[in-house]
């Protein structure tokens, strides 16, 4: 219907509900999360292939098909970004195997999580606007019920709700200001919407149209002050969820929001950079300085991502190739980060049963591998060479340099020492000395959880060591961002 | 040849570095089992230190360089071994001795119940060694000079529990030192000379672009020129290199470590602070001299900056040639003399080296004459170093006076003493003679008769020494009395090394002239056909071929301080005709001069005035006002700011949903009013 890689995410989609059911039937619970774990690796393959076509054609575009006569455009950026999807995605899935074991509905998970996938991968295959929206909705309607999964505890239900109507409303200003856009320009191909506002002087609907996207997208960016439903919604969600939802989900929000900018905002694109910026840092700042008080392991984490966000914006706001490089690594590097230690954050919850850090001091000491995995995606979360963070942070300060934004550079840099702080916090949490009774008689968690956890880790080295290999892809990445205004701006 | 020189060079220093696994790993052993390893690796590397020995004949050198990382600014740091007649006549000296030593060590650290860490800082120390000898690159081989230094501290503090038996200095009236404090001084010491050389090599590599000595030789005349435009920069190059060496080497005016040293085992003083560590010094100078005689004599136009050098060691070293011989003459423990007379007879070595390059026609007179120094100290030096092991152990004192030894009982051990001492004061035929002959005779030939008459009247102090502390040890009253058959001789495996080194003492002596002769042929086939300095207009002169009358004369004057020296110790000493303390007491003049010799010629004092209570004065102003209000400032100031901030920002997380739709709304309003005061919409 769509692309291979696309219609198979699908297919898994819909079948999955069948394929759990009739494993609940045999009693082989086990069984859904390998269905879906062999979907999202099958996708997987089928994605390497269209990367070995893209990589040849640049860009292969199906126009018209399917139901909603979609759209979709797909070049090395939504390769990439589809690969963090689904990679992070089978990581979670092989995860959650045994971390849902002992909840009920675990068909519904894996359908809900295949289909928040599915929706990810939608929204950056899309060659217009309106394709990318029905995706966008996909992945958020999905994602709301996710969070809500718990469906007994209160908190889940509350932290869903506050998701589903700020979420809700920015969804709705998003589909405003694409009305605008359609009522100008006729069209909602990205294409076709560079081409229309791209040389003309903007008007002010224009400028209106922007900001209502801004905001529409900012919400699941988690631009601050739109930020407030991310620390309850990533607290609450099943740990691989918040792995998901901290990892990748509002990374589709900076996606999304590159590459309106690169099209659509061509011509209003420097006060609408100038506005993020300004956004970019006290995103950073916020991001930074509310979780040094936070005693729950997993909403820190959350404050955490609103802070690497602010990162990724302001590589975004200098605008440049380099700046964007930076933002497009840090993105994959903050879902290796972040996927980490979440999954680490889920593995000490899951042993424990507690997310609250003055309740888990020393259990460093009774989980090594676990605590040793997390210590490695903190230290990288913090930009500590010679880990993955560090580059990508390395490349957005000197792209902020470069650009004689010097302020801007000395903010991220401030901002990650300030990072430090909570992050070695937890550090020192792990290797306390042991308090609890919960803690003293823990063991390490098992096998499945740690596979990924420790893949994931080995991944946050080996970037740090060795990045040129991804670097050259991202580098191709922002290329195939910029096309459009190449073609226009010369 | 089965074996290629250069994995022989590779493996020379592998091999103790493979060695010293074997104590750690063999955890809970007895003490021999873990030292078995160590002693047969250091014989591997010996093997392979006398495997180069045939490449000494054919002269020229051997670099084959690997690449080990790049430097940001185009150069890179290689990994390679230079065998050359310098390194091959140091590697041999060092894998020698270690392996004696080694043997020796066997028994002497028997029943030790940390001896893990003894034989593993051993062999460690003498892969380091090793490694930087044969090092073809300053950043390697301030590798194994770190290496080296590291293992020195941790054996000097070997005893670092500071038991009450392993402390030195003393006797009672005065203060004694614990081991810990002295490995400390030494540490502190040198890691300042550390510094200085590594600031140094940097500006050294700024200017060349390369840290490979060969290529300092190769391309001097190119970044000598570089250097040459802002003047000064040579001279302060030239200061930080020497200052590594001359603490390294325990030289004036950073001397005052070594003799503390001595609060390690006896075998570490041996071989670390005898034989081999401090002469890493001399070596590195050695190694350096050719590019600083290049510029001064060789390169047109010269570099005048270049003399330093050669002044800094040369009067470096004269200076603690009487500062050590004075200081042995009235310290009271063996191994503090020893000691003292160790850094003495280096100043030998560095004021030949230093001299080597006061005029355009003395480098290699200069060089082989240091260098020959260098191989007849190592070798009686260690034997003394092991034989005090020995009277020490078995004596129970660390001071000559109390040891009271039966010269009858203890005959082997007298013996190779005696043969060590001797060879120490340049008695002929034995090779200290030869070697110390040498160096006067190079530096009345080239017309330094300053640094002559100083080496020269050292030599009555050397003897002076020599026989006080044999005298006081074997004393005769002992065997003439009831004390007959006290202690007794030591076990074959502590002898043996001890019997070997004075055989090779004597051996030496009498093959002394044609060795130095052989020495001056090889290094000016060295320096001329394989570094290719040639100077022109002068004559690569010999010391060797002084005229014959200048010969006897030199003799004649050597033999005259001898006996100078000898009379008064040896009717003071040995025959017991007159008492020291009868003279000091009589005369004003000694008291006070023993005084000032017995407080180290204030030196250390000194040093503890300005450094230790200079730094103990300061400690009360800057904890008050820098580091208190740094502290504040920092470590109170920032975490209360951020604690405020974030118990402010706390507040926007209501958790209420109506409010963060409000925000929603806040936000787009904001940026409409924004887009309005833009003008745009």
């Amino acid at each position: 219907m769509f692309t291979p890689t696309l219609d198979l995410l699908l297919v898994f989609t819909v079948s999955m509900p069948i394929v759990g059911w009739a494993a609940l039937k045999i009693h082989r619970k086990v069984l859904c999360g390998v269905y879906a774990a062999a979907g999202l690796a099958i996708a997987g393959v089928l994605l390497y292939e269209l990367f070995l076509e893209v990589s040849q054609n640049m860009v292969i575009s199906s126009p018209h098909i399917g139901v909603f006569s979609a759209y979709l455009r797909i070049d090395m950026l939504g390769v990439f970004m589809a690969a963090i999807f689904i990679g992070l995605g089978f990581a979670v899935a092989i995860y959650s195997i045994v971390y849902m074991k002992k909840e009920t509905g675990v068909p519904i998970y894996f359908t809900l999580l295949l289909a928040m996938i599915s929706g990810m991968v939608g929204i950056v295959f899309a060659g217009d606007l309106f394709t990318l929206y029905v995706f966008w909705e996909l992945m958020c309607v999905s994602s709301y019920v996710l969070v809500a999964f718990r469906r007994r505890k209160g908190e889940s239900i509350e932290a869903a709700f506050k998701y589903l109507i700020m979420s809700g409303a920015g969804s709705a200003t998003v589909l405003l200001g694409m009305s605008f856009l359609y009522g100008m320009s006729g069209t909602l191909n990205f294409q076709g919407l560079a081409s229309a506002f791209g040389q003309a002087p903007p008007n002010p609907w224009l400028y209106l149209a922007s900001l209502l996207i801004l905001v529409g997208f900012g919400v699941k960016t988690a631009i601050v002050p739109l930020h407030t439903w991310l620390p309850d919604a990533h607290a609450a969600a099943p740990s691989p969820i918040s792995a998901m939802l901290s990892g990748v989900v509002i990374e589709t929000g900076v996606y999304a929001l590159c590459r309106i900018c690169f099209t659509a905002f061509l011509s209003v694109q420097v006060q609408w950079l100038s506005i993020l910026m300004v956004m970019s840092v006290i995103t950073m700042v916020v991001g930074n300085v509310m979780p040094l008080l936070q005693n729950d392991l997993k909403r820190l984490l959350a404050y955490s991502s609103i802070a690497q966000v602010g990162y990724m914006l302001a590589g975004l706001s200098i605008g440049t190739q380099l700046a964007l490089t930076g933002t497009f690594l840090h993105l994959l590097n903050h879902a290796l980060m972040k996927g980490t230690a979440f999954l680490c954050a889920g593995a000490i919850l899951y042993t424990i049963g507690t997310r609250q850090m003055d309740e888990m001091a020393g259990i460093g000491r009774k989980m090594p591998i676990t605590a040793i995995a997390f210590a490695i995606s903190l230290f990288a979360l913090t930009g500590l060479p010679p880990l993955n963070g560090f580059v990508s942070e390395l490349i957005i300060v000197t792209a902020a340099f470069q650009s004689n934004l010097a302020w801007l550079g000395v903010a991220v840099i401030l901002n990650s020492a300030l990072s430090a702080a909570f992050y070695l916090r937890i550090v020192r949490t792990l290797i306390l000395p042991i308090k609890s009774e919960k803690v003293a008689s823990a063991r390490e968690a098992p096998l499945a959880l740690l596979v990924p956890i420790c893949f994931m880790a080995a991944l946050i080295i080996l970037i740090g060591l060795w990045p040129d290999p991804v670097i050259r892809i991202v580098q191709q990445s922002v290329a195939a961002l910029f096309s459009f205004s190449g073609k226009v701006m010369g | 040849m089965p074996l290629d020189l250069n994995i022989i060079s590779w493996l020379c220093w592998i091999f103790p570095t493979v060695g010293s696994i074997f104590p750690l790993a063999l955890r809970g052993r007895k003490s021999w089992v873990k030292g078995l390893p160590v002693v047969l690796f250091s014989f591997l590397s010996l093997v392979m230190a006398l495997l180069m020995l045939p490449n000494l004949f054919g002269g020229g050198y051997s670099d084959i360089k690997l690449f080990w990382f790049s430097l940001p600014n185009g150069g890179s740091v290689g990994l390679g071994m230079l065998v050359d007649p310098l390194s091959i006549i140091v590697v041999n000296i060092v894998a020698f001795l270690s392996f004696l030593i080694m043997v020796y060590s066997l028994k002497y650290v028997e029943g030790d119940r940390s001896a893990g860490r003894y034989w593993f800082l051993m062999s460690l120390f003498i892969a380091g060694m090793l490694l930087l000898t044969l090092a073809d690159n300053l950043i390697l081989f301030f590798v194994g000079w770190k290496i080296v230094g590291l293992c020195s501290y941790g054996l000097i503090g070997y005893y670092y529990s500071d038991d009450r038996e392993h402390w030195i200095g003393g006797p009672v009236p005065f203060a004694f030192q614990k081991p810990s404090r002295a490995g400390l001084k030494a540490l502190i010491v040198t890691t300042f000379g550390d510094i200085a050389l590594l600031a140094g090599i940097i500006i050294l590599y700024t200017y060349s672009g390369t840290f490979n000595f060969m290529e300092l030789y190769q391309t001097a005349g190119v970044w000598l020129a570089q250097m040459g435009r802002s003047p000064g920069i040579l001279a302060i190059t030239t200061v930080l290199i020497v200052v590594g060496p001359l603490t390294k080497s325990a030289q004036f005016p950073f001397h005052e470590w070594l003799p503390e040293a001595m609060a390690g085992p006896t075998p570490v003083s041996a071989l670390i602070h005898a034989a081999t560590m401090v002469k890493a010094g001399v070596y590195l100078v050695a190694r350096m001299l050719p590019v600083f005689f290049f510029a001064e004599w060789i390169a047109s136009p010269g570099y005048p900056e270049a003399l330093t050098f050669f002044l800094l060691v040369a009067v470096a070293g004269a200076i603690t040639i009487v500062l050590g011989a004075s200081q042995a003459m009235v310290a009271k423990e063996l191994k503090k003399i020893l000691a003292y007379s160790t850094m003495s007879t280096i100043g030998y070595m560095m004021l030949a080296l230093g001299v080597a390059g006061l005029s355009p026609d003395t480098l290699v007179a200069g060089v082989s004459a240091g260098i020959f120094q260098l191989i007849t100290h190592g070798v009686y030096k260690a034997g003394l170093f092991l034989c005090a092991g020995i009277a020490i152990q078995a004596s129970g004192s660390i001071y000559i006076s109390e040891m009271k030894l039966s010269r009858k009982s203890m005959r082997f051990t007298w013996l190779f003493m005696l043969i060590g001492g001797l060879a120490l004061a340049g008695v002929p035929p034995l090779s200290g003679f030869w070697s110390k002959e040498s160096i006067l005779g190079f530096s009345w030939a080239v017309g330094q008769y300053l640094f002559f008459a100083v080496a020269s009247v050292a030599v009555i102090l050397t003897i002076f020494y020599t026989i006080r502390f044999m005298g006081q040890m074997f004393n005769g009253k002992v065997d003439e009395g009831k004390g007959l058959g006290r202690v007794r001789e030591a076990a074959a495996s502590m002898l043996l090394p001890c019997g070997i080194l004075a055989a090779l003492t004597v051996f030496i002596g009498l093959i002394g002239p044609w060795m130095e002769q052989f020495l001056s042929q090889l290094f000016n086939n060295y320096f001329t056909e394989s570094l290719g300095l040639v100077v022109t207009g002068g004559v690569m002169a010999s010391a060797a071929s002084n005229s014959l009358p200048m010969d006897i004369i030199l003799f004649i004057d050597s033999m005259l301080m001898i006996v100078i020296g000898a009379v008064p110790a040896y009717r003071i000493y040995v025959s017991h005709k007159s008492s020291a303390e009868d003279l000091i007491s009589k005369h004003a003049v000694l008291r006070a001069l023993h005084k000032f010799l017995w407080e180290r010629w204030y030196i250390d004092a000194f040093y503890n005035k300005i450094f230790i209570n200079g730094t103990l004065a300061m400690r009360a102003p800057l904890a008050r006002y820098i580091e208190g209000t740094l502290d504040s400032a920092f470590n109170v100031g920032i975490p209360n700011l951020f604690y405020a901030a974030s118990q402010k920002l706390r507040k926007i997380q209501t958790g209420i949903l109506s409010i963060n739709m409000l925000y929603f709304l806040m936000f787009l309003v904001a940026m409409v009013l924004f887009f309005l005061w833009l003008g745009v919409l």
